[in-house]
């Protein structure tokens, strides 16, 4: 997911959570539990409230109407042996059209374009404008490096043009814990802006 | 130049002429290529009528990352050069140091090198690719320069990069149909397009399907806009263009028959207010004839990732413009002008102003009356024709929705189709016969 206005709400969210969760891991080592904790993300639903507003000042109420819009939405926060990482879930909210369609597809790529973990998860729905549809959560266990979560979602719907929606959440995984970066964060950061020569690119069967 | 980059230049300049007098520069040179991977939509596939296509499939793939700027920098991060790419992605630019850098590090900027728009990311910094260090060789000459490869591609075929992608359909717009209007050579400048993201707050806030700002030169690209040119980047610069053509009292009226403002976004088959529908739909025309020539038998717009067209790979293989989507077409006959019937009536339709203006461009007279084409000699009149409005809140005036003091809209359907018609009568030539086929867009 781009950086937005989820970001404040996420990373106080998040920031919630580490706290439960370094209380958990007292007792985990405690040895009051065992195996990994999984604490919630909480999150308020603002599908609904996401409507175009025309707003003074600005020239239109913004381009011609999607069909659907993708998210990519953080569900919990894992942490096991150590390591911590966020486990997150893909909503796909259907805007316009009738009997729409929307097949998915999750994958995780490094910071040069690489599938790292393919499927995350392929699902498919059908519905209507207002309908949500919601993928299995998606979670991957990586070493340390810059990754995206990248989900890819196609829409048809009766009578209109087809289009291929994504969206991704940039990632760190340092000393096994997760970290979100914003998409400056992710080109400052990572390799993401290096450009490629063609022999890299031919050596890695891409164009 | 931005800000950003004269800052840095600013800075550099400084510093060698500082040291210049005590000991003679060093100048070297090198040379390449700078490719995209393009995968924008919008293109026409391969089985379609691609006559008139400026955007054939054959574009899709590695394409040059035309006129762009680059800058050189040392291995300690110092500027030493700059330059641009060409229209074909070549570039043979110069570094200027007072000892020849062993190592040198180029980035590309998704900057226009004559600063007409510039991408920056969602933070405001100058969007740009780099490569790795290059060992510099020594003697290198502008005849005779150090080549460093034949492609540095911003994003590839596994990973497609959306800033790569709008640049090069923002490039295209500009140097083929813009720069070939005196009024946006004149003010078409400096227009920072930022990007990926719903909600960029400081900037335009939450835009959920892009937007734009005539009087800031801004455009704000939402997180899925990276490969949709006709309908978010193209249509956004679309907007600043008729700003800038002429800028006027903007209002806010959509969603016809609904007189509550605000709410609501517009799709090409919905009816709007005449004042929207003509500045979506004008908005979205200048994308429409940088991607079809002025010979095209069916032209597409639409708004997605993909072609506008139903592919059947085949045997036999065939293409078909989707519903709404071929501004070519007319779904009544001439006789029927007005096509006023059901509760989304078509002459509101935003396709049913895309259409007007496209037969005023093109040469493919489709409809009784079509045998204008503003290509043939008229090609920046019509799009110069806003700037002929006259100002105010009269007929046909710029303001022309606004009442006398400024204080509400009272005309709804005021600077529309029927006042573009007006005034391109009035500067050129009539048009009445073309708006009528085409459901006589307000």
């Amino acid at each position: 997911m781009r950086p937005g206005e989820w970001k404040g709400e996420r990373r106080v969210a998040l920031l919630a959570v580490v706290v439960a969760g370094a209380g958990w891991t007292a007792i985990a080592s405690a040895g009051l539990l065992a195996g990994p904790t999984r604490v919630p993300i909480a999150r308020e639903h603002r599908h609904e409230s996401r409507k175009v507003e025309h707003r003074p000042g600005e020239l239109c109420a913004g381009g011609e109407a999607s069909l659907a819009r993708i998210e990519v939405v953080p569900e919990a926060v894992v942490r096991q042996a150590g390591r911590e990482r966020v486990e997150y879930h893909s909503e796909i909210a259907l805007h316009r059209g009738k009997k729409v369609g929307v097949a998915w597809k999750a994958d995780v790529i490094n910071d040069r374009g690489v599938v790292v973990v393919p499927n995350v998860d392929v699902g498919a729905f059908k519905g209507k404008s207002g309908d949500v549809a919601v993928s299995k959560t998606l979670r991957a266990d990586l070493n340390d490096g810059f990754y995206s979560l990248r989900v890819r979602a196609a829409v048809t719907a009766e009578g209109e043009v087809p289009d291929v929606l994504e969206s991704a959440q940039h990632l760190e995984v340092k000393g096994g814990r997760w970290t979100e970066l914003t998409d400056s964060e992710w080109t400052e950061r990572s390799n993401e802006a290096q450009a490629f020569s063609a022999a890299e690119l031919s050596a890695r069967g891409m164009r | 130049m931005n800000r950003f980059i004269q800052g840095v230049v600013g800075a550099a300049v400084f510093a060698l002429a500082a040291e210049g007098a005590a000991q003679a520069d060093v100048t070297g040179y090198v040379s390449g290529k700078i490719n995209l991977w393009n995968n924008n939509g919008n293109y026409c596939p391969v089985q379609g009528t691609c006559t008139g296509s400026r955007f054939p499939e054959s574009q899709r793939g590695n394409q040059p990352f035309s006129n762009a700027a680059i800058n050189l920098y040392d291995a300690a991060n110092n500027f030493i050069g700059e330059g641009n790419s060409a229209t074909d992605g070549t570039f043979l630019v110069s570094w200027t140091a007072k000892t020849r850098p062993t190592q040198i590090r180029m980035r590309f900027y998704a900057y226009h090198r004559d600063g007409r728009f510039y991408f920056t990311d969602t933070a405001g910094g100058l969007y740009n690719w780099f490569t790795g260090l290059i060992n510099t060789v020594a003697n290198t000459t502008p005849t005779n320069p150090q080549p460093i490869g034949t492609t540095w591609s911003g994003g590839s075929s596994g990973s497609p990069n959306p800033y790569a992608n709008a640049y090069w359909a923002a490039e295209k717009l500009w140097r083929t149909v813009f720069n070939l209007v005196g009024v946006l050579q004149t003010n078409f400048t400096q227009v920072e397009i930022r990007g990926f993201a719903d909600n960029i707050p400081g900037f335009r806030g939450e835009c959920t399907s892009s937007c734009a700002s005539g009087p800031d030169k801004q455009v704000q690209l939402d997180a899925a806009a990276g490969f949709k040119p006709q309908a978010r980047v193209m249509h956004e610069m679309g907007h600043i263009a008729t700003y800038v053509t002429h800028p006027w009292e903007r209002t806010n009226n959509y969603n016809f028959p609904d007189t509550v403002a605000g709410g609501g976004g517009w799709s090409r088959n919905e009816a709007e207010w005449g004042v929207s529908g003509f500045e979506e739909a004008f908005a979205t025309h200048y994308g429409s004839i940088a991607f079809w020539g002025a010979n095209a038998t069916a032209p597409t717009t639409c708004n997605s990732t993909q072609s506008c067209y139903t592919v059947v790979v085949g045997p036999p293989a065939s293409a078909t413009p989707l519903a709404n989507t071929n501004i070519e077409a007319t779904s009544f006959p001439f006789a029927t002008n007005n096509c006023v019937g059901g509760d989304m009536p078509e002459s509101r339709w935003p396709l049913s102003h895309m259409r007007y203006f496209w037969d005023v461009f093109d040469s493919n007279n489709d409809a009784t009356a079509d045998t204008y084409s503003a290509n043939a000699g008229d090609f920046w009149r019509h799009l110069h024709n806003l700037a002929w409005y006259p100002e105010g809140t009269g007929a046909n005036d710029i303001d022309e929705p606004w009442n006398s003091d400024y204080s509400a809209v009272t005309n709804r359907d005021g600077r529309g189709s029927s006042s573009y018609r007006a005034n391109y009568n009035t500067n050129v030539v009539n048009t009445s016969g073309i708006r009528t086929a085409n459901c006589t867009p307000p």
